[in-house]
């Protein structure tokens, strides 16, 4: 859709973007509580406002890399009813969102990032890697 | 507004219309149950007719024809016995229980998006009955056709009230008392409920108000005159000022039709109202209730249990600042730690509804299992103002339906068979809700053969449950009945073999933390007692510390908590370790395992005896006993899904999670481990 914005924020040294309809709310990341049998990439779940919510490192999911990053903040997404907070590197700004601009990935990325990932927009001198949310909570919920 | 718009609004409005139907619904059964004792309760008969009655108005604005010409049918023939033109037995009570049950069908049926229902045969013919039970020709005969004429009037009466042409005059003359404005009612109100009626004229008659300095602010000086042209009854005017009471007195005289043009009566004196103080006791026995989304409440719910959180929070910091308890802000937190504890408890009886709900339904289950199965049942209901969550009612509805056809098909006796043991042919099932230590209680009674222990011991050996021989106390072999396998497809009846066993009753009881357990006596009958919590959103229990961290174990799970000496666990297999405790031994697992945390186990000092439903035991191990209280119940599955060992969590005061052990979970997989490693044997 045109004229919807995005939340462009990073893991590591990349750049990922999310619609801005999702963004439930942003905060500084803070240390979840674990509990057993979890996925390795389910930090646990925190409370937000009376909520009890999961955290899952985004990175660790998607293979994006493999030893864990710093984690500077958490991004609550909504999707069907539920709401998941997910750990970033950092957030960095709001670009425009543009469906049309989307460059599909290159053949030979992993497979698994390209089960989470619409595609590629270029903005300016930057690549910025545009996130399915649907996808997202798929993974997590496994 | 937009068509998808208006048709959201009707959708809205429907299902309010379905809500009133369900509980014109209820009250109807209500009324008619409580009828049987008493048939000579006038008021019974107008409630009940009533309750039809406005059904019928709501199904005709939504076009449900169907509906409306069955409620009409049964309206005429509550007409006849309300006129005292008949008079209520037992046979029409039953016929208007089977009506009664017709009408719901007719109504899930529309709510489920049916738009026709053929109403069966012989209850419109039973109806018709009374209806024609003056009429001239009683000829079985035409008995048909009488039908199609009943149906092809029925819906005329309804357009007659609106095109009735007999239009007719009433003066009114209004006078009130200060305590009319006090109760927060307005004279306005008055004048458009009657102008709802038909055309009216008002003149305020401001004579009797003295000057300025005489004016006393409380009291009432104006006198309305009102002539109201219309074609409503009198009833109808009356209606109105019912809901006025004392306060508002009204003068209501008729106008002659050739008085039209005359000016309104100065000083009318006809009928004075006497009746309404009386008429309200016994007429309006409902309280005053209000309607709200129950998500509202639920949200109301959730935000006090932030509170109490936020409570806990503002406590933890005091203790740690080492405020004293006596001192000022001690005094006043404590104070408030109390109110905090009322108002979490009111807003959640909000959300309880009483238990007759769902045992009224039930009515219909046993009237329907016994006229199946051929047997005749007196149905006694005890306790039906018992509240409970809403939550929980909900999925009670299942359980209880599925015991209750199961008493009567399985339990009570065909009434040949009860006459030739000496009992009363018609076999008796009580059901009885009750309050008990804080969980509430249901039993289901029935004084029929009761459960044969010798009888259950053999299927279940033949169902491979347990095997020949092994020694079983009579309440072990009773609660046989609920492992899953016991009841098959070999007693399938029409009732309550439907391919669910009572292993299914108990496993949506566990759902809602409920137990059942059963006494029973041969040839006197069978007590279910179902036991309950009283909510879900709030739990007791004991907050605990194992490797560093916070977790909380229900406390109607933990039936001892004892030291744990470390030296006294010995080693059985793999993993599995024993621990002494009384005169036996109790298997061990400790709370750090299931956390997949390494430890070496030196800081357990405090073993938890906890139970199960089944009053199975084991020991479980932890760090440290924190603090005995109150939990809010989150669920986990509200943004994630289920996880091993810990169905819910809670919200601590310093406001990190921490997760609620799941008693029944960790059985169950204490009971896998034992087969898997069976398995791994052979």
């Amino acid at each position: 859709m045109i004229g919807e914005k995005a939340l462009v924020f990073s893991l590591g040294n990349q750049e990922f973007s999310i619609p801005i309809s999702a963004v439930k709310e942003i905060k500084t990341w803070s240390k979840a509580t674990p509990f057993p049998a979890a996925p390795a990439f389910v930090e646990g779940v925190v409370n937000v406002r009376g909520s009890v919510i999961p955290l899952v490192d985004m990175a660790r999911m998607m293979g994006v890399s493999e030893n864990s990053n710093e984690k500077k903040a958490i991004i609550f997404l909504k999707n069907k009813d539920k709401v998941i907070g997910f750990s970033v590197s950092n957030v960095t700004d709001i670009s425009d969102l543009d469906e049309e601009e989307f460059k599909p990935l290159p053949e030979l990325s992993s497979d698994d990032l390209k089960y989470f990932l619409n595609g590629i927009q270029p903005v300016a001198d930057r690549l910025i890697f545009s996130v399915n949310v649907d996808a997202l909570f798929e993974g997590s919920l496994q | 507004m937009s068509t998808e718009d208006f048709t959201d609004d009707m959708d809205a409005i429907r299902l309010i219309f379905f809500d009133e139907c369900d509980e014109q619904l209820t009250l109807l059964e209500e009324e008619l149950t409580a009828l049987e004792d008493e048939p000579e309760n006038g008021e019974k008969i107008n409630t009940i007719f009533r309750c039809v009655h406005s059904i019928k108005g709501g199904a005709a604005a939504f076009g449900m024809e169907d509906l409306v010409r069955f409620s009409h049918l049964f309206e005429s023939v509550l007409d006849r016995f309300r006129s005292g033109e008949l008079s209520v037995n037992a046979e029409s009570i039953r016929v208007f229980l089977k009506c009664k049950d017709a009408l719901s069908d007719i109504v899930s049926d529309f709510k489920n998006g049916g738009s026709t229902y053929e109403v069966a045969p012989e209850i419109t013919a039973d109806l018709e009955h009374y209806l024609g039970s003056d009429a001239s020709e009683p000829e079985p005969a035409s008995e048909e056709v009488r039908t199609e004429d009943i149906f092809g009037m029925s819906f005329a009466p309804v357009k007659i009230e609106i095109d009735a042409p007999s239009e007719q005059q009433f003066s009114i003359v209004l006078t009130v008392s200060p305590e009319f404005y006090e109760r927060g009612d307005d004279i306005r109100n008055i004048l458009m409920a009657l102008e709802g009626l038909g055309q009216i004229k008002v003149q305020v008659d401001s004579d009797a108000v003295p000057l300025l300095a005489d004016i006393s602010p409380g009291q009432s000086y104006l006198t309305w005159q009102i002539l109201l042209t219309t074609e409503k009854s009198r009833e109808s005017i009356d209606e109105i000022f019912d809901w006025c009471g004392d306060d508002l007195q009204a003068v209501i005289t008729s106008v002659p039709e050739e008085a039209e043009q005359t000016k309104i009566p100065s000083a009318p004196v006809a009928e004075e109202k006497t009746d309404p103080p009386v008429r309200k006791g016994t007429e309006r026995k409902d309280s005053a209730t209000v309607r709200v989304d129950i998500q509202r409440i639920d949200k109301l719910v959730d935000l006090i249990g932030e509170l109490v959180i936020n409570q806990g929070a503002i406590q933890s910091q005091m203790r740690r600042n080492k405020v004293p308890g006596d001192s000022f802000l001690g005094s006043v937190v404590t104070a408030q730690e109390q109110l905090i504890h009322e108002l979490q408890e009111n807003v959640i009886t909000m959300r309880a509804y009483p238990i007759k709900t769902v045992f009224q339904k039930l009515g219909r289950v046993v009237r329907e299992t016994a006229r199946l199965t051929e047997k005749q049942v007196r149905l006694v209901l005890e306790g039906e103002d018992t509240e409970v969550d809403r939550s929980i009612l909900e999925k009670l509805s299942d359980p209880l339906t599925h015991m209750v056809r199961n008493a009567i098909d399985h339990g009570i006796e065909s009434p040949e068979v009860r006459a030739q043991a000496g009992k009363d042919p018609e076999g008796l099932l009580r059901l009885r809700a009750f309050q008990r230590s804080g969980r509430i209680i249901v039993e289901i009674q029935d004084d029929g053969a009761g459960l044969d222990p010798d009888r259950i011991y053999e299927k279940a050996v033949e169902k491979k449950i347990i095997e020949k021989g092994q020694r079983l106390d009579r309440e072990e072999i009773y609660s046989l009945i609920f492992e899953p396998g016991f009841s098959t497809v070999a007693e399938v009846t029409d009732v309550s073999g439907r391919g669910v066993g009572m292993d299914v009753v108990k496993q949506s009881l566990q759902q809602i933390n409920g137990r059942i357990f059963i006494s029973s006596s041969k040839g006197k009958g069978t007590i279910f007692s179902i036991s309950l919590p009283f909510t879900l959103s709030v739990i007791e229990g004991i907050i605990f510390k194992s490797e560093g961290q916070d977790f909380v174990v229900p406390i109607n799970n933990v039936s001892d908590t004892i030291i744990f000496d470390n030296s006294k666990a010995f080693h059985i297999g793999e993993g599995k370790y024993g621990y002494p405790y009384r005169d036996g031994y109790l298997s061990v697992i400790y709370a750090s395992d299931l956390l997949d945390v390494p430890s070496d186990k030196k800081n357990q000092k405090i073993c938890f005896v906890i139970e199960n439903e089944n009053e199975e035991k084991m020991a479980f191990i932890v760090d440290k006993i924190i603090d005995q209280s109150r939990f809010v119940v989150k669920n986990l599955e509200d943004n994630y899904r289920k996880i091993a060992c810990f169905s819910t969590a809670t919200i601590l005061g310093d406001g990190n999670v921490a997760f609620i052990l799941d008693v029944e979970f960790l059985f169950g997989e204490l009971l896998k481990k034992r087969e898997s490693s069976l398995e791994e044997r052979v």
